[in-house]
C-alpha cells in the first residue's frame, strides 16, 4: 500500500469537476488497479472512561481505504461508528493504534477533511450561501473566491433561488443539502459523513441519497459514510464494513459490485436486494441471533 | 377540478378560523390584565371612601393621579438624574456582566476560579453594601453609578456565561473540524448565539437597575426620585411619595420597552 505520493491532482476546481465526462466505473475490486491508500486505521481502539467504569467502544479496527472509494460503515446504534469516523476526522484520539489519512499520522482536525453531521448545524442569523462559506469565514480565510463555486454547488443541489434564504425557511432536507455544500466548498480530499440523514423522513433520505450519489459521480473523493440504514449503505457504497454491537470491531467488508451511475430504480433490482440480504444477515449474526 | 376549488375554500376558511382565534388570542393577553388592573384600582379607590381611610394613610389613586399632574414640573426634574443614574449603571453592568461572562466561557480555568463565586456571590444581600460604596466613592454620582452596576451586573454574567455555553456541541464541533481558532469561534459563533440568552439578562438587570438607583438616593443624593420620595415621607406627602413611585415604575417600564425593542430587532438577525 503506497502511503506517499498523489498520482493524480486531487485538488481541483468544482467548476472543472462538473464538466468532467462521467465514466461508468465499476466498482471496489475492479478499481484496485489503480487504487491507492487514502485512509489506514491500524489496529485502532478507543477506551472511554464514563462514571468511572472504561467503556470499549472501539477494538483493534485496521482497515483500508483507497482514494475515491465510497466506504459506508454499518452498525446498530451505539457500536462505536461514530466515533471510529471522529477518530478519522482528529476530532478523537485513538487509545491505541494510527489513523492515517493522505499517508499522514492524525494528531488534529484538519481543513482537507470535511466532516458532516447528523444534524445540519447551520447558523440560524447566516443565509444558505453565508453558511455554505462559512468555512472560510471561521478560519479567516477570504471568501470572496468561493462565492461562484458556492453559487454552483448550491445549484446543483437543487437549492437554486434559496442562496439568500434563512435556514429557519428551509426544510430538514434542503438545510443537510446546504450542509453537503459546505462539507464541499472546502474541496476536501476526504468527506466523512456521520448519519447525515437520518434525522429526515424515509422521501426526503432517498432523495438526498441521489443528491449524493450524483454529486459523488462527479467529484469522486473518498467518502467514508456511517449509517444504520442497510439500503441506504448498499444504495451509495463501493464497499460496506459492517460493524459489530459495542465494543465495535470489524465483522465483515462487503464490496458492492452494482455498476455506476446508480438510479434510484436499482434498489428493486435482485441484485441489490440480495446484496441487501447479506448485509441484514450479517448483522444479525452480530446480534447473535440466527438469520432470517 | 371541483376538488382543487374545495381544498381553496377549506384552507381561506382555515385561515380566517386562524386570524379570528389570533385576534381573540392577542385580546385575551391584553384585556384581561388590564381589567384585572383597573379593577384592583376600583377596589382601592372604593376602599379609601367607603373606609373611611385618611388619605395621609393611603391616598386614593384618583388623589394620586392628581398628583402627578400637580406636581408634574417637580417629578420631572427628579426624574432626569434618576433615569441618567439608572442607564449609566446599567450600561457599566452590560460591561462588566458581558466581560466576565466572556472571561468564563473563554478559557477553563477562569471558569473553575471565577464562576463559582459569581454564584456564591448571589446570597450577599447587595442592598445592605450600600453605605459602604460611600465610603468607596464619596457622596457624589459615581457612588450611585458603581452602586446601580453592582446590583444589577449579576443577571448580565450569568445570561452571557449560559448563553455561550449554550452553544450547539455539533456547530462546536464543525468549527474544531474546520482548525478554527477558538478566539474566531467565541467571536463569529458562540457571541451570536448567546445574544438572545444576553437580552433576557438585560430585562431582569434593567430593574435591578432602578432597585440600586433609588437606594442609591435614599442614602446618599440631593435629588433623584428616590431622594424626592425620601423627603415627601418625611413631610408626610405620601401622595408625593406613591406619584414618585408611579414616575419610577414609567422609567423602568420605557428603559424595559426598549430592551423589548432592541431584543425584537435582533432576534429578527440572530435567530433567523
Amino acid at each position: 500500500m503506497a502511503t506517499g505520493g498523489h498520482q493524480q491532482p486531487r485538488i481541483r476546481k468544482i467548476s472543472d469537476l462538473m464538466n468532467v465526462v462521467q465514466r461508468p466505473k465499476l466498482a471496489g475490486v475492479a478499481r484496485s488497479a489503480k487504487a491507492k491508500c487514502d485512509i489506514a486505521l491500524h489496529d485502532v481502539s478507543k477506551t472511554y472512561v464514563a462514571d468511572g467504569a472504561t467503556v470499549d467502544a472501539v477494538e483493534r479496527i485496521s482497515v483500508e481505504i483507497r482514494s475515491g472509494e465510497f466506504v459506508s460503515i454499518l452498525g446498530p446504534s451505539g457500536c462505536g461508528k461514530s466515533t471510529l469516523l471522529m477518530m478519522v476526522a482528529g476530532l478523537e484520539t485513538p487509545t491505541l493504534g494510527v489513523v492515517e489519512v493522505g499517508g499522514r499520522k492524525m494528531t488534529g482536525p484538519r481543513f482537507e477533511i470535511g466532516v458532516m453531521f447528523q444534524d445540519a448545524t447551520l447558523l440560524p442569523w447566516k443565509t444558505a450561501l453565508d453558511n455554505v462559506l462559512f468555512p472560510f469565514a471561521i478560519t479567516g480565510k477570504s471568501a470572496v473566491d468561493h462565492r461562484k463555486d458556492a453559487q454552483v454547488l448550491l445549484r446543483r443541489v437543487g437549492l437554486d433561488g434559496f442562496e439568500t434564504k434563512r435556514p429557519s425557511h428551509l426544510s430538514g432536507g434542503m438545510r443537510q443539502r446546504v450542509a453537503l455544500c459546505r462539507a464541499l466548498i472546502t474541496r476536501p480530499e476526504v468527506l466523512l459523513m456521520d448519519e447525515p440523514f437520518s434525522a429526515l423522513d424515509a422521501i426526503t433520505r432517498d432523495e438526498m441519497n441521489v443528491v449524493l450519489t450524483n454529486l459523488w459521480q462527479e467529484f469522486q473523493k473518498t467518502v467514508v459514510f456511517v449509517t444504520h440504514s442497510i439500503r441506504e449503505a448498499a444504495f451509495l457504497s463501493d464497499r460496506v464494513l459492517v460493524m459489530s454491537q459495542r465494543p465495535g470491531r470489524l465483522l465483515a467488508d462487503l464490496p458492492i459490485d452494482i455498476t455506476r451511475p446508480r438510479h434510484p430504480a436499482v434498489g428493486e433490482t435482485p441484485r441489490f436486494n440480495e446484496i441487501c440480504g447479506q448485509l441484514r444477515q450479517m448483522i444479525s449474526i452480530a446480534h447473535g441471533h440466527a438469520a432470517g | 377540478m371541483s376538488s382543487a376549488t374545495d381544498r381553496l375554500e377549506f384552507r381561506s376558511g382555515a385561515v380566517r378560523t386562524l386570524w379570528f382565534s389570533v385576534g381573540v388570542a392577542t385580546l385575551r393577553a391584553v384585556v384581561l390584565p388590564v381589567a384585572t388592573g383597573v379593577a384592583a384600582l376600583i377596589a382601592w379607590e372604593w376602599a379609601v371612601w367607603a373606609l373611611h381611610i385618611p388619605q395621609v394613610v393611603l391616598p386614593s389613586p384618583s388623589l394620586v393621579v392628581h398628583s402627578v399632574v400637580a406636581n408634574a414640573g417637580l417629578l420631572g426634574a427628579h426624574l432626569v438624574p434618576t433615569a441618567m443614574v439608572t442607564v449609566v449603571g446599567f450600561v457599566l453592568a452590560m460591561l462588566l456582566g458581558t466581560a466576565i461572562g466572556i472571561a468564563i466561557a473563554a478559557s477553563r480555568l477562569a471558569r473553575d476560579m471565577v464562576y463559582p463565586c459569581v454564584l456564591a456571590f448571589q446570597f450577599v444581600p447587595k442592598i445592605a453594601l450600600a453605605p459602604l460604596f460611600i465610603v468607596w466613592f464619596g457622596m457624589g454620582l459615581e457612588s450611585r453609578f458603581a452602586f446601580s452596576a453592582f446590583i444589577s451586573f449579576f443577571p448580565i454574567a450569568v445570561a452571557m456565561t449560559s448563553g455561550l455555553e449554550a452553544t450547539d456541541r455539533r456547530t462546536l464541533a464543525l468549527c474544531r473540524s474546520l482548525n478554527a481558532t477558538p478566539r474566531r469561534v467565541l467571536l463569529h459563533v458562540r457571541i451570536p448565539f448567546a445574544i438572545p440568552f444576553l437580552f433576557a439578562g438585560m430585562k431582569i438587570a434593567i430593574t435591578m437597575a432602578v432597585i440600586g438607583t433609588v437606594v442609591g438616593e435614599f442614602i446618599s443624593s440631593r435629588s433623584g426620585l428616590g431622594y424626592l420620595i425620601l423627603n415627601a415621607a418625611s413631610r408626610m406627602q405620601t401622595d408625593l411619595i406613591l406619584a414618585a413611585i408611579v414616575v419610577l415604575c414609567a422609567v423602568g417600564l420605557v428603559l424595559y420597552g426598549l430592551i423589548e425593542a432592541a431584543d425584537q430587532i435582533t432576534s429578527r438577525r440572530f435567530r433567523g
